[in-house]
C-alpha cells in the first residue's frame, strides 16, 4: 500500500546506536530487504563492533567519538536529515532489534495518509506485547509526567519508534542529551501545534535482552530531567 | 542603625551574583525562568542580611537556631550556594558545549569521507 503513496528513497531511516554488536546487523539487512536503502546509523561512541557490522551491511554511518546519549545521536541523525532535501519523512528506530521493521510501512502509511507531523510506534496499544513490568512502571511515571506538561494524556511517551515530517524535524531541536529527549520531543510537539498521531507497534524483548541504562534510576533520573527541563527550558 | 560585617558581604556577595545570572542570561545560557528564579533567589539572601532581626529571630524560634551562630550559618548557605550555583551551570554550558563539538565533529567527517568517495 504504500508503495502507491511514497517512494522509500525519499525515506531516511535514523538508528542511534551504543554497543549494538550482532543487533545493529541483522537490522539493516531487515531493513534492506523491506526496500528501505538510506539507512543512516548514528554510532554514539560504541566499544564493540557495532561500527563495523554497520558499514559492512551499507548502512550510512555517522560517528560521536564520544558516548553523549541517545538524545544527542538522535539529534545528530536529524541534523544530517535537515540537511539533505531529497528526504520527506524520516524514521527513528531503536538499534537493539526490539521494533519490527515490518511496522515502519504501518507507521509511514498512517503518517501520510494523516498528514501527520509526529506518528508514534506504541507499545501499550497492542496487548500482544509483552512488555516487563519495571519498564511498564517506568513508562507509566514518564507518561504521567510527560501528559502533566502538555495537560493531555500521553501515552507510550518514552517510545524510539517514530516517523516525522520534514516541518517536524525542522521545528524540533533535540536539547537533551539522554532518554529524556522522547518526552521533550513530545512536549515541544505539543507546544508547536504539530500534529501527533500514535500507531500500535509489535516490541520483542528477548530474556536475555540487555536493559541499558533503562533501570529504575536511570527512570528516576529520566523523570527529574523531564520536570525540571519542563520547568525550566520548555 | 549598626551593621555588622556580614550585612555587608552578603549583600555584595548576592548583588555580584545577580550580575552574573543577568550576564549568563544576556548571553543565552538561562532561559527566564531560571534567571527570574535566580534573581529573586539572590534578592532574598540580600533583604535576609540586611534586615535580618525580623526573619531571623522568627526563624530561630522556628528551627531553636542561637543569634549568634546565625550570622555564620547565612554566610556559609550563601556561598555554598552560590558555588553551587555556578558549578551548576558551569557543567550545563560545558556540557552542551562538548555535545555541540562531538555533534559537529561527526557530521565534517561524514561530509569528508562522502566527498573522497
Amino acid at each position: 500500500m504504500i508503495e502507491q503513496l511514497i517512494n522509500k528513497n525519499n525515506i531516511l531511516i535514523i538508528i542511534p546506536v551504543f554497543n549494538e554488536s550482532g543487533r545493529i546487523g541483522i537490522l539493516i539487512k531487515n531493513l534492506k530487504s523491506l526496500g528501505f536503502q538510506n539507512i543512516l546509523v548514528i554510532d554514539d561512541g560504541s566499544h564493540d563492533n557495532s561500527i563495523n557490522e554497520a558499514i559492512f551491511n551499507g548502512a550510512i554511518v555517522i560517528r560521536h567519538l564520544l558516548n553523549r546519549g541517545a538524545g544527542a545521536a538522535t539529534e545528530t541523525g536529524l541534523e544530517y536529515f535537515r540537511k539533505k532535501e531529497k528526504y520527506k519523512f524520516a524514521v527513528t528506530i531503536d538499534g537493539d532489534n526490539q521494533h519490527d521493521p515490518f511496522d515502519i510501512e504501518l507507521l509511514l502509511d498512517k503518517h501520510i495518509k494523516e498528514n501527520a507531523d509526529l506518528t508514534i510506534g506504541n507499545r501499550f496499544m497492542s496487548k500482544e506485547n509483552n512488555i516487563p513490568g519495571i519498564r511498564r512502571f517506568y513508562n507509566f511515571l514518564a507518561d504521567l509526567l510527560t501528559s502533566l506538561m502538555v495537560l493531555k494524556k500521553v501515552n507510550d511517551s518514552q517510545s524510539g519508534f517514530k516517523a516525522w515530517s520534514r516541518k517536524a524535524i525542522k521545528t524540533i531541536q533535540i536539547e537533551q542529551d539522554g532518554y529524556d529527549f522522547c518526552s521533550e520531543v513530545i512536549i515541544k510537539a505539543y507546544h508547536n501545534k504539530l500534529k501527533i498521531i500514535n500507531v500500535p507497534i509489535n516490541v520483542y524483548y528477548p530474556e536475555n535482552y540487555s536493559d541499558k541504562g533503562q533501570n529504575l534510576n536511570q527512570g528516576i533520573k529520566t523523570a527529574l530531567n523531564i520536570v525540571y527541563h519542563s520547568l525550566f527550558k520548555n | 542603625m549598626n551593621f555588622e560585617v556580614y550585612q555587608i558581604i552578603v549583600p555584595i556577595i548576592g548583588l555580584f551574583s545577580i550580575v552574573l545570572t543577568l550576564k549568563s542570561h544576556r548571553g543565552g545560557n538561562n532561559t527566564l525562568f531560571e534567571t527570574l528564579f535566580w534573581v529573586l533567589f539572590w534578592l532574598g539572601v540580600c533583604v535576609l542580611a540586611i534586615i535580618p532581626d525580623q526573619i531571623t529571630f522568627f526563624l530561630s524560634d522556628l528551627l531553636g537556631i542561637k543569634d549568634n551562630v546565625n550570622a555564620i550559618i547565612f554566610i556559609g548557605l550563601a556561598l555554598s550556594f552560590f558555588i553551587h550555583f555556578k558549578t551548576f551551570v558551569t557543567i550545563k554550558k560545558q556540557n552542551k558545549q562538548i555535545t555541540d563539538l562531538v555533534r559537529k565533529t561527526a557530521l565534517e567527517i561524514e561530509k569528508l569521507q562522502n566527498s573522497n568517495q
